[in-house]
């Protein structure tokens, strides 16, 4: 080892360091070798009569025992009682903001030694959650089965705690402002006189040690997405609260999210579809799209028979057909959501005049059509009133015999529409605000509409699944 | 489309789903209007105290207020010229703007505020005057090319105004005014 070296590194053991923090600190970060730092735990651990019987003035104890074991402990049996199935995890650190003025008060002083022998030294070094990581990394790894990987999309935070940490930021609080976000920034900016001055020429020999406080976990969501169908005139796509007040039992969202909630053991979960459909209108044909995000979600694998298997809890419930069900990425996500206002979707429309049938090929003939549709009223309460440009691509009108005289003829339209059209008005005109309509376009004042059926939603979205 | 219906479509068979006209009940005479199925219809009678100022208020279920002519209403009858949306100096009705689905900026009407002045084909003129305090939250812009309609279609083509009550004052503002039957009974007497 550089003759140096191994002279400042003497120097820190005597200030208090340890011997790990000793060794990170004259450690480039791109030359870090996991058996130097072991080997000098090991030589510190194995050796009880050390230069000073104190906390590391560093680590403050993070590389020394009982602490050092403690914390492995602790993830350890945090991963294993968790129910999180992932393979891989990522660790992440909350230090007190104290252990980073510590380290920057070394590394100033080991840079000002440094510059003293050999002016073309480097003076980046390995900070203390990097140097745990890679030394703790085996031991979890074989206890937990679970990889170590910087991009797992399971985080556990460990968190500590340390007495003394307000009185030590208090003496810098004086001359700038610190925040836990960027402090590494922060004091780089610093000037170095400065912060000598403050703080002192090394860090401060305690009494006390960094204590573990807490450690928990968060999975990356994880998103499901398929088609539904809602047989039902009478269930809400959301749940339905007005006032805080419930107005029906349960709704389409609810009916399919809550076996996959069960599954998949989340805290939370985040409903999304191509457009929404009314309580008393039915979802027929393919389904409608949708997608699922499972937020923290602690089992995250489904196969395809388990796919299959929450389809049909979900669909125990006769007022809702889910299928395609399946994992989907972000970006996929993002798809469903895009180009929303050129997507087309086909209705039927169950309609009716008073007295005797229109002339239905008037409809027939007059597509596609330019439409403009004020917020409809029934709505406008919790919408901004403006008027949209719609377009209707098609409509095939057809007599309808309903078994009934009630002095109405009946026919049913097949219309197919921009997404966004508001169909209900577009029959009726909703007092003039939707133009032109079915009753201006049949000329009667009376044509007015009894049901409502979404027969396509024209998006070949999530990919099919093979049944 | 078509790869989907290679495989396993449905778990409920499609031929299994009532046609339209069997999910519905028919109903056995002619079907409530659109005014009938969404709107509570109420009246004010002499707004501003003045006679035959009646105006018809149908009130949506989301509390939104449509405002039209009453068939008592001092205009009936009459053949109308021209609408007038400039009512002061510096409001005209017509150009209400507002943002956002709390209407910010709307104009705000009480009862009795003018809405618009009819020059009727007679010389009259008369002040429309609205029946309920709230934000304005649509005029009826058809008024101005085709204003006859406000006489021959008032609860429908031809309504006058929509207006949002505060919603802490509502039932106090439907409260006050007349439920069908009332104005019926006023009517006869």
């Amino acid at each position: 080892m550089d003759q140096n070296v191994e002279e400042i590194q003497q120097k820190l053991l005597k200030f208090g360091c340890c011997r790990v923090c000793a060794v990170r600190h004259l450690t480039k970060p791109s030359t870090i070798n996991v058996k130097t730092l072991i080997a000098a735990s090991e030589q510190d651990h194995n050796e009880p009569k050390r230069l000073k019987n104190n906390p590391c003035i560093a680590c403050l104890g993070l590389f020394q025992n009982p602490q050092y074991d403690n914390i492995i402990n602790k993830i350890i049996s945090y991963l294993k009682t968790s129910d999180y199935d992932s393979d891989t995890f990522n660790l992440a650190f909350n230090l007190p903001m104290c252990t980073i003025i510590r380290g920057h008060s070394i590394a100033l002083y080991v840079s000002k030694l440094r510059i003293s022998f050999n002016p073309t030294f480097p003076t980046a070094f390995v900070c203390a959650k990097d140097a745990w990581k890679l030394m703790a990394e085996d031991a979890i790894v074989k206890a937990t089965g679970k990889r170590f990987d910087v991009h797992s999309p399971l985080l556990v935070t460990v968190g500590f705690h340390y007495n003394d940490t307000k009185d030590e930021c208090d003496c810098l609080n004086a001359i700038i402002k610190l925040s836990n976000k960027n402090l590494q920034n922060i004091l780089s900016q610093m000037d170095n006189k400065d912060f000598v001055s403050q703080y002192g020429e090394m860090p401060a020999i305690t009494e006390s040690t960094i204590e573990f406080k807490s450690v928990e976990a968060r999975h990356e969501s994880v998103y499901i997405a398929g088609r539904y169908n809602k047989w039902s005139r009478t269930l809400s796509q959301t749940p339905w609260i007005v006032d805080q007040e419930r107005r029906l039992e349960s709704s389409v969202e609810e009916i399919i999210s809550e076996p996959l909630k069960k599954h998949a053991l989340v805290d939370e979960f985040r409903f999304s579809s191509s457009g929404r459909e009314d309580i008393d209108v039915r979802m027929l044909g393919r389904g409608r799209p949708f997608a699922i995000e499972l937020v923290n979600p602690k089992r995250t694998k489904f196969s395809y028979e388990v796919m299959r298997e929450i389809e049909n809890e979900i669909n125990i419930d006769p007022q809702v057909t889910v299928k395609h069900l399946q994992g989907i990425n972000k970006s996929q996500l993002k798809e469903l959501k895009s180009g929303e206002e050129f997507k087309i979707k086909v209705y039927e429309a169950l309609c009716y005049v008073e007295g005797e049938l229109p002339d239905l090929d008037k409809l027939n003939k007059c597509t596609p059509l330019e439409i403009s549709q004020f917020t409809p009223i029934r709505v406008l309460h919790r919408r901004a009133n403006m008027s949209r440009p719609r377009t209707i691509h098609s409509m095939k009108a057809t007599a309808t015999k309903v078994g009934i005289d009630n002095g109405c003829s009946f026919f049913n339209v097949i219309v197919s529409t921009q997404a966004g059209t508001y169909i209900k008005e577009f029959v009726h005109g909703d007092l003039g605000r939707t133009n032109p309509c079915l009753r201006t376009i049949l000329g009667n004042n009376t044509v007015d509409i009894l049901a409502l059926d979404v027969l396509d939603i024209e998006i070949d979205w999530p990919t099919p699944v093979k049944y | 489309m078509d790869v989907i219906k290679n495989g396993r479509d449905f778990d409920v068979d499609e031929d299994s789903v009532p046609s339209i006209e069997e999910s519905v009940e028919i109903p056995e005479h002619i079907p409530p209007s659109v005014v009938q199925r969404y709107y509570e219809s109420r009246y004010a009678t002499d707004v501003n105290n003045k006679p035959n100022q009646d105006y018809s208020v149908l009130i949506h279920s989301n509390n939104l207020c449509i405002l039209s002519l009453a068939p008592t209403h001092a205009l009936m009858g009459k053949t109308i010229d021209k609408i007038d949306f400039q009512v002061s100096g510096s409001t005209h009705r017509l150009t209400n703007m507002m943002t956002g689905k709390g209407k910010r900026g709307a104009q705000v009407v009480q009862a009795g505020s003018t809405l618009c002045i009819v020059h009727c084909s007679d010389g009259e003129e008369h002040k429309i005057l609205s029946a309920v305090p709230g934000k304005l939250v649509e005029m009826n812009s058809k008024l101005a090319e085709t204003p006859n309609i406000m006489l021959e279609k008032p609860d429908d083509l031809g309504f006058i105004a929509i207006i949002l009550p505060q919603k802490q004052r509502f039932e106090k503002i439907k409260n006050g005014l007349l439920t069908k039957e009332q104005y019926k009974i006023r009517n006869c007497t």
